[in-house]
């Protein structure tokens, strides 16, 4: 009996040592998963994933083994004849360098002719878009993306007809080292959001003291018939439903004229104010882009009281995504 | 906003076809898609011969364009054309994001811009228009702004739109007649006004309730006392007073243009704006007639009257492949010189001279 009491107290503790821990774990899950959604909603994969494929000619692609060379990834998601001229260019100038490795995804539907192979240069069938999809490559329209020798996203832009030079030109800089890890540049809003957040104290003196995010859109190519001006309008939603709780702000480029503002204003019909943004801001939205092959004309971020960017929606980005997390934030 | 009344996905379709289409400076219906096959244009020259009265031109001279002046062969993307004060051609040409500035014997006076987003630059030139003696308007239908530079060529002011548009025309008072593309609905009004500013003005105008939007793309002229407005396609014309009142509505109906308005208007795929053939292709206004611009079967000139009757058909052969997509006509005179801007096969500008005009 005594040993059986004794031998309950340690069962108690156990028991107690068993729920603390779990309880931790539970903890710890819920801070993965917090993690999870606010590093990965709309972003590109960080890193040059370890999988195999195989190209058009049945030849394994092993990703894994990339990770010691510059990696240039082109995601084409509507084929076209015409095309090819413009993958036969990157492939002519940049299949030279023994140090980069070039791949080319093509719908499954597609059937590329005249492209030119090189020892160095892979062309994979993207069934279903599969691949495309764990890179969170945008399925709207043909992009790229460029890993470096450690296997780290450097850079990522869209691609249309007029690109090639400018994608090879870019891709030649990421070899010699002159363009930085995306996220670092990225961060360069953030670096900088004093003047981000003194241009918003406006709006939380304004309008309500609790704010606790705010979404910040920059524009500045705005089309009422183009994908933005639906964007656009989810956001004034949103912001119709939950300006309590929340600040909402639109950013138009600072050479934007008095006539410009209301002209949007009068395309648009949304009640979410407009301005232009202070100058480091300014600097900072130039640069995303000039850099960014038209990726940061028109994005959205969210951040929070601390200046932090908890979310960004670009111009490849999933909105669908973004604004279930924007939802889930403001209400 | 209207977006919101269309279900989602038909949205992002007519986005997509929009950004891809629309942005073109050549428009919706004249996309490169928008060009006959041989045996369609043997076929459409046998069932619509020009009529006894039909006068053929003759082609006085010819100016290649060079995009660059390094070119040595005729070069570049012309879009429009408008005549100076200073009797010069001002040309907008995309491939090097710039206006070129001709003399009427076709040399090169200038060059004004280049591609950017900065102060005299331009990511795709393509509508002009002069407002005074002064000043001249070019819209640049990607980055989706009007720019106004002196007769030098001096960036004078710029403001931003934020619709794709179809026409430009200005008058002298300086207000900007604009009629943008709505890939939506068929409920905006037809022209908007803006001074040079860029403060809007008006509205007014109503586009057709046809099955797409996309049919209501329309290219506008200043006449002498309104604005005339002709559908690319459909074969009506209409003509506005410049304080919007409906003057006239005619119905052009000649072989080619009611053949392809026909076409076009039961066209069921028309939202893809791929299924519609230019009937009309530019309008040009004069005192007492306009002017219609046909592109094939083969190239024609109509002259109308304001009550709506044929008074006059030139014509000359299409070579193959001609893309033609701007005119103006000069008189001196009891003649009359027609400039036919050609984008393709090679650039330039076509000279024909005509008595009567």
């Amino acid at each position: 009996m005594f040993g059986r009491r004794l031998g309950a107290k340690p069962l108690s503790l156990n028991l107690l040592s068993f729920l603390v821990i779990s309880l931790i774990w539970f903890l710890c899950l819920l801070i993965m998963v917090a993690c999870e959604k606010n590093s990965t909603a709309g972003y590109p994969l960080n890193r040059l994933p370890s999988f195999k494929c195989r190209d058009i000619q049945g030849k394994e692609v092993d990703f894994g083994k990339l990770k010691s060379k510059y990696v240039y990834l082109h995601f084409v998601r509507t084929f076209s004849p015409d095309d090819e001229i413009g993958i036969n260019k990157i492939c002519k100038d940049l299949g030279r360098y023994h140090s980069a490795t070039l791949l080319f995804l093509f719908p499954s539907n597609s059937r590329p002719k005249t492209l030119e192979s090189g020892p160095n240069i892979d062309f994979i069938y993207d069934k279903d878009g599969q691949i495309s999809s764990r890179f969170n490559a945008p399925a709207c329209c043909d992009s790229y993306q460029f890993f470096n020798q450690k296997g780290e996203l450097i850079y990522r832009g869209l691609f249309d007809g007029d690109s090639p030079d400018q994608v090879i030109s870019l891709f030649l800089d990421v070899i010699a080292g002159n363009i930085q890890y995306l996220d670092e540049n990225f961060k360069q809003l953030k670096i900088k959001d004093s003047g981000l957040m003194a241009d918003l104290a406006q709006f939380i003196n304004h309008e309500a003291n609790r704010n606790t995010f705010f979404v910040i859109g920059f524009i500045s190519a705005g089309c009422v018939n183009c994908r933005i001006a639906e964007i656009i309008d989810r956001v004034n939603q949103i912001y119709a439903s939950s300006h309590s709780r929340s600040c909402f702000l639109l950013e138009v480029p600072s050479d934007y004229s008095d006539a410009d503002l209301i002209n949007f204003d009068r395309a648009f019909q949304i009640s979410i104010p407009i301005a232009r943004p202070p100058q480091d801001i300014g600097l900072a939205w130039d640069y995303l882009r000039n850099h960014y092959a038209g990726l940061f004309d028109n994005f959205f971020i969210i951040i929070n009281t601390k200046g932090e960017i908890l979310d960004f929606l670009d111009e490849g980005g999933n909105e669908d995504s973004f604004f279930e997390y924007l939802i889930s934030l403001v209400g | 906003m209207k977006i919101r009344s269309q279900p989602l996905p038909i949205l992002f379709v007519q986005c997509a076809l929009l950004i891809c289409a629309c942005c073109s400076p050549r428009g919706l219906a004249q996309k490169d898609e928008d060009r006959l096959s041989d045996t369609e244009q043997q076929a459409l020259l046998k069932r619509f011969p020009t009529p006894n009265y039909a006068e053929k031109l003759d082609l006085l001279t010819y100016f290649p364009i060079k995009q660059n002046p390094a070119s040595t062969e005729p070069s570049g993307m012309p879009l429009r054309m408008a005549l100076g004060p200073d009797n010069s051609l001002y040309i907008s040409e995309a491939n090097e994001a710039q206006v070129l500035v001709l003399e009427l014997d076709g040399g090169m006076s200038r060059r004004i811009g280049a591609r950017g987003r900065g102060l005299s630059q331009f990511l795709e030139p393509s509508l002009l228009g002069f407002a005074s003696d002064s000043k001249f308007a070019v819209w640049d239908s990607r980055a989706l702004r009007i720019q106004l530079f002196d007769r030098q060529g001096d960036f004078v002011s710029s403001f931003r739109l934020f619709m794709p548009c179809s026409s430009m025309t200005v008058d002298n008072r300086g207000y900007i007649y604009l009629s943008f593309l709505d890939a939506v609905s068929n409920d905006r009004p037809l022209i908007d006004v803006y001074d040079l500013s860029g403060r809007h003005l008006g509205q007014f105008g109503r586009r057709i309730q046809a099955s797409s939007p996309f049919f209501n793309e329309v290219d506008l002229s200043i006449s002498e006392d309104g604005i005339l407005a002709a559908w690319k396609t459909y074969p009506l014309i209409r003509k506005y007073s410049k304080s919007g009142e409906l003057l006239f509505e005619h119905y052009i109906d000649y072989g080619p243009l009611s053949y392809f308005g026909q076409m076009n208007m039961s066209a069921k795929c028309g939202a893809q704006g791929t299924e519609f053939h230019t009937a009309v292709w530019k309008i040009f206004g004069g005192s007492d007639a306009y002017y219609l611009l046909i592109g094939y079967p083969r190239l024609e000139i109509l002259k109308i009257d304001f009550s709506g009757n044929i008074k006059k058909v030139l014509w000359d052969d299409a070579p193959k492949d001609l893309f033609v997509s701007d005119f103006l006509i000069m008189r001196h005179g009891t003649k009359a010189k027609i400039y036919i801007l050609e984008q393709r096969p090679v650039p330039g500008i076509r000279c024909y001279e005509v008595g009567g005009l």
